[in-house]
Order: C-alpha cells, then structure tokens, then sequence
C-alpha cells in the first residue's frame, strides 16, 4: 500500500510528466491559453492515459514481449490509443452532445501527446506491474494536468505583463515551465 | 472582458507614486536589519560580504536592464534591494560569492525583469532564486557553519532525532542561513512590520497556526501526544520565521482577497510540513513558497470578490 | 525551376521557418535529450530520418490518403519509420540508442513530422518533399545541437566529451529539465530578435 503511494506521489510530482520528465511539454503550451480548456485537455489525458495503460499493458506484456516483438511497442501502442479516442469520441457524441464539439476537438490530439504515449511506453519497457503501471499512468495524468492547469493560470497573471519582445509567445511560457520546474524539485525528498 | 482589464490593473502595487512604493521598500529593510545585523554577528565578515554582493549585484542587475531596454531607471524603489538583501539572509554563509551573483542575476533578470519588472512578477525572486541555487549548486548550498566549524543546523538535528537548544534557537546562536537562525531578530522585524502596516496579519497567521496544527497531528500520531519541545523547535527552526513574515507576506505573488491569502497560508503550512517531516529538510519554506505563489493565480479566480451587483441580477 | 525550389525547401527548412525556434515544433525531445551535444545531434538525425522518410512516403500516398482521417494515417506512417529506424539505431548503435531512451520512439508523435506532413508533404510531389524533409531536419538537428552543446558546458563542463570546465564549478541546473526550459526559451528569443530585425 506505501508502495503505491510512493508511486503515485513520484508520478505526480516528483517525477511530473512534463516538468520532470519532459513529455508532453507541446500539450502543456499548446493547451493552457484558457483555464477552462485546460481542465479539459486534463481530464482527457487522465482517462485516455488510464484506459490505453490498462489495456496496453496485457498486450505489451503477454503478447509482444514473449514474442520478442517489444520492437513493435510503439506502433501497436499508438494504434490502441487511437482506437480507444475514437470510441471515446463516439461515446461523448452519442451520451454528452452538449460537449461534443470541444471533446471532438481535444481527443484526437492527444493521441499525438507525447505524454499519453510516453507514459504507457515507459510502464511496459521499465516493467512495472499492472497495478504500479495503472498507479502510474492515473498519476501520470495528475501530474499533467498539475503542470497545465497551472501554467493557464500564471498564463491568465501575466496577460498584461511587459514581457520583452523577443520572449513573447514561446519563450516566456518556457521560462515559467522553468520556474514552475525548479517549484516541483521541492517534492523530490519525499520519495 | 473589458472589465476584468480595469479590475486587474488594481490588482498588484504597481507603481502609483515612486515615493510610496520606496517608502514600503525601505521599512522592509529597517524590518530585517535585525536579522541581518545578527547573521553578520554570528557568522562574521563572510555573512556582511554575502549581504553586499548580493545587493550590489541585484541592483546592478535592475540597472543594467532598464538601461538596455531603455525603460525609466526605477533603482529608487529600492526593490532591488530588498530582494538582494532576503536572498543574502537565505544563503550559508560559506556559499562561494560568485554563487551568489548568479543567483542573484537569476532572481532579478529571470524571475523579475524579463516578465516586466516590479509588481509584473508572479513568483518571488528571492526564493526562486534561492531554490535555483540550491538545485545548481547543492553541495554548497547544504553546508553550514557555526562559529566556523561545519555544524549541523536545528532542523538537520531535529529531523536526525537529536535534541536542540529552544533557547539558543531563539536567539540565534546555531547554524543555518545568514538571516535564519534568530527568531528573536526575525520577530522583532516583524513587529515593525506590523505597526507600521506593511505586511497582512494573516498570512503569517494562519501559516504557522496550518504548522502548529499540522505538527501537533503528527506527534499524536508518531509519538503518542504533543510534544511541546518538538513543536516548539519546528517553529523556530529552518526558515519558518523568515518565510512566513518577509517571504510568504509578498504582496504582488500572494493573492489579494483576504480568503485567498487564507488558503495561500494554510496551503503553504501544509507543504512545508510535509516536506519537513516526510521529505528532505533542506528549502522545505522556500519550495513550499514557490508551489504557493504557482497556485496564487488560480487561489485568485476562485475567491475573487463578485463585481458589484453580479449576484443580484442573476437570481 | 526546380533548382530554385530545393533550394528555398533547404532555406526554409533551416532559417526561416526553423522548427525550433521559429515554428516550435517537437519541444519534448527538444528539452529531454538535450543534456549533451552529442545526444543532442544523434536525436537531431534520428528525427531527420523518420521526417524524410514519412514526408517521402506520404506524398508518395498523397491522393489516396483520406482528407478527413489523415492524421491517423501520418501517425501510422510515422510510427512504421520510427520503428525501423529504432530498430537500426538498436543495432548499429546501441549505446546511443540507451542515451536516447524512449524519446526515439516518441519520434512517432513528433509535432514536427505531423506539422510538415500536413503542410508539405500532402499537397506536393516526392522529390520535393524529401528535400523539405532535409531542409527541416537539419534546421532542427542544428538547434537542438547547439542547444546541447550549451547545456553539456554549462552543466557538465564538457562538450562532445572534451573537459572544458573544471568539475565542481559547473552549474548543474543547465543539465537539468528547469535549465533546458530556460535556455530554449532564450535561444527562441535570440531567434526572435534576429527575425523581428530583418522583417520590417
């Protein structure tokens, strides 16, 4: 039990997906212009990384590695991915039509999320176990939107601010993913 | 849209008259001359050189960026100084001095200047740049003295499960950051700031209440009752004091409504403890501030005082 | 004509339209493997690879991927090259392939090849589309070098493996994720401030 506490602290935080880590950081900037996509693109992370962790993992386990196919990995992971945004996009078409547009819009980019991808890779390949992966992966998605969600709301702070010309944009979003970065070391003696 | 612009152009203590801001500048350094006096007291002439560099370099650094991005020369606020003189206070007195200048160019050109300079800022520069210099330079950042002799600090002996001295803790007389180790000198400031207005009482408040609570839980829990020693040696160890009257108290990477600084302080409570106790002592305040002024914005948008006559019309 | 157009493929690619620093494109292995210059620069031609090779293949495909569903099909694409090229990488340099760890296979979801897929490959011919591939692989493997080289002497104190710096003055936090945000953020500026000078 401390163990998976400790799996889900170090996803989370000490180890972000993105400030740690470094996946997913496209999505991170990409997706924190407003506070309310942000939440979005969050929870879509989480349950897309949940389900594709879940079923990933029998699959990377029973049935590449023991063929000695584990080279194959990332291609059967991705497809799996898409299949299950796919269905996840027909699912909120048919049981949420109010929120079928945003949905629609956010789900299939995160099948190029690198942190999705990354996350699930990272379980089978270092070799967890199922319930450390699924820990992992669910934290995993915690620790993004952490990192998103955040960031839309220091990006909302310095909306007015006079950033120098040359760091408007990218450069400035990165200098706080820094910041925020140094923030998170503060979790590293926990584990 | 439009009048969110208005309501947040009164947000930060942007600079309304030069006078009032240096004004509030300089009684935070009258504040923490206390402390400072005594870190040079303690540690000697490495401490007072560490203050000067620091400071120096800060100011230097505010100048030469307004000079070449060719905006107002703002010294005067005496900003600059104050940010100078708390990194100094965070620093071991053994830290190398050009550590020193980079932090301290990291503080004032990173964290403050490159996102528009005073009250523009969303995190602390002193404590970014102190956590920045813990995780660049780790080994010198971790090793303290006392009376020139390498000596473990209150906190490092707490955590090991040693017993401390209240009373040379109280005032000053152990190892630890130039500016930490007196909580007389540190409350002494504090009172100053307090007559003089400066700082909200809530902050600090409710900062150490979350730890005092948050400690006593732990006792009960760990030890099988409150252990006033125990709890005693929390508060005046590491930078407790420090952080919680002249770090946490920011006005312009706290957040604003009266609420919010409460869940600010309790939040920071909460981190610090958890980091003490369960995690690494060294920087617990300091990361503890930073994840605090990260979650400010978003403390902000969620206690934001309704505009006038919003809930009215909405029933 | 043709001549010409290679040509600005390769301009583009490197300059003006820099992956990097210009579009920001693949910010993932962009800050993660970038510890070293020599990490650094064989993440630079493995990306290189896999964009030619998929800009080549799906403009070679161009009229019979569907429009709709043709994000499916570039990750597919990408995915097929980035494992045969893992797979070379495995095999003829397994110590580079360690270094690199699992950012070689999230090459496959790379935002660049996507981007230029999208934006080149899909609507022109072959041979083109393998030079824009170049002009972009070489416009990001040059930044993300140097990006590499920065961090390995201010961090480590080395660059290719030659000691530059004497250990224990180097600044660890270059090596480490918060300095790869906060350099890249200052080379996208430099990048910035070069480009808003020409431009009028």
């Amino acid at each position: 039990m401390t163990k998976l506490i400790y799996v889900a602290i170090m996803s989370a935080f000490v180890n972000n997906v993105v400030l740690g880590q470094m996946f997913g950081v496209n999505a991170v900037i990409r997706g924190s212009e407003k506070i309310g996509y942000a939440l979005r693109l969050s929870l879509s992370v989480i349950v897309v990384t949940f389900l594709s962790s879940v079923v990933t993992w029998p699959v990377g386990e029973f049935l590449l590695n023991r063929f000695g196919l584990s080279f194959l990995q990332p291609m059967v992971f991705l497809i799996i991915e898409a299949v299950i945004v796919l269905v996840l996009v027909k699912l909120v078409k048919v049981k949420f039509p109010k929120r079928k547009q945003v949905y629609s819009q956010i789900l299939p980019l995160i099948v190029i999320n690198s942190a999705v991808l990354g996350v699930i890779l990272m379980n089978v390949q270092v070799g967890y176990s199922f319930l450390r992966s699924t820990v992992n992966s669910v934290c995993g998605g915690l620790g993004f939107a952490a990192a998103v969600i955040i960031l839309a709301g220091v990006r909302e702070r310095i909306r007015f601010n006079d950033v120098p010309k040359p760091f408007e944009g990218v450069p400035i979003l990165l200098v706080v993913s820094g910041l925020m970065a140094i923030a998170f070391y503060g979790f590293t003696g926990l584990v | 849209m439009d009048e969110q612009k208005i309501f947040r152009i009164s947000f930060f203590p942007h600079i309304r008259d030069k006078a009032s801001t240096s004004r509030i500048m300089l009684d935070v350094i009258i504040a923490l001359l206390p402390a400072a006096a005594f870190g040079v007291y303690n540690f000697g002439w490495r401490a007072l050189l560490l203050i000067l560099i620091c400071t120096a370099t800060c100011m230097l650094s505010e100048l030469l960026w307004d000079v070449c991005m060719r905006r107002r020369i703002m010294l005067r606020d005496m900003s600059a100084v104050v940010t100078g003189l708390i990194l100094a206070l965070n620093l071991p007195p053994t830290l190398d001095w050009w550590a020193a200048v980079i932090g301290s160019v990291f503080a004032i050109v990173v964290v403050k200047m490159l996102f528009g300079g005073l009250g523009q800022n969303f995190m602390n520069p002193a404590v970014a740049a102190k956590c920045f210099l813990m995780i660049s330079f780790a080994g010198r950042m971790n090793t303290f003295v006392f009376q020139n002799v390498a000596s473990a600090t209150p906190l490092e002996v707490l955590k090991a499960g040693g017993n401390v001295d209240l009373l040379q803790m109280f005032l000053g007389n152990t190892s630890g950051a130039i500016g930490e180790t007196s909580a007389l000198a540190l409350l002494i400031g504090a009172v100053y700031l307090f007559i003089r207005r400066i700082i909200d009482f809530r902050i600090p408040l409710f900062y150490i209440l979350t730890v005092v609570v948050y400690i006593s839980i732990y006792s009960m829990i760990t030890r099988g009752g409150i252990d006033g020693t125990f709890l005693a040696a929390h508060l005046l160890s590491g930078g407790l004091l420090l952080g919680a009257f002249y770090m946490a108290t920011d006005y312009v990477t706290s957040p604003v409504s009266p609420s919010g600084r409460i869940i600010y302080a309790v939040i920071l409570g909460l981190l610090t403890c958890t980091f003490r106790l369960f995690g690494s002592a060294a920087g617990s305040v300091a990361y503890a501030i930073l994840i605090g002024n990260l979650l400010a914005p978003l403390i902000e948008k969620v206690t934001r005082r309704k505009t006038f006559g919003k809930g009215a019309h909405l029933k | 004509m043709k001549k010409d157009t290679i040509f600005k493929r390769l301009y583009h690619g490197i300059l003006i339209e820099n992956p990097s620093v210009v579009l920001c494109l693949g910010l993932c292995p962009t800050l993660a493997v970038t510890t070293t210059a020599k990490n650094g620069l064989a993440m630079g031609i493995v990306t290189a690879a896999v964009l030619i090779l998929s800009e080549f293949v799906i403009s070679l495909l161009k009229r019979i991927i569907p429009k709709k569903d043709r994000m499916i099909v570039y990750v597919l694409i990408a995915a097929c090259w980035t494992t045969i090229v893992q797979l070379v990488l495995n095999a003829y340099f397994p110590d580079i392939s360690e270094s690199l760890g699992i950012f070689v296979a999230l090459t496959a979801v790379n935002g660049l090849i996507f981007g230029r897929a999208d934006g080149y490959a899909i609507e022109n011919n072959p041979f083109l589309s393998i030079f824009d591939g170049i002009g972009f692989g070489i416009g990001y493997t040059l930044i993300i070098t140097i990006l590499g080289a920065i961090r390995e002497i201010l961090g480590i104190g080395t660059i290719f493996g030659i000691r530059i710096i004497p250990d224990g003055y180097t600044l660890s936090i270059a090596a480490l994720a918060p300095g790869a945000f906060f350099l890249l953020a200052c080379l996208i500026a430099i990048a910035n401030k070069i480009k808003g000078g020409r431009r009028v």
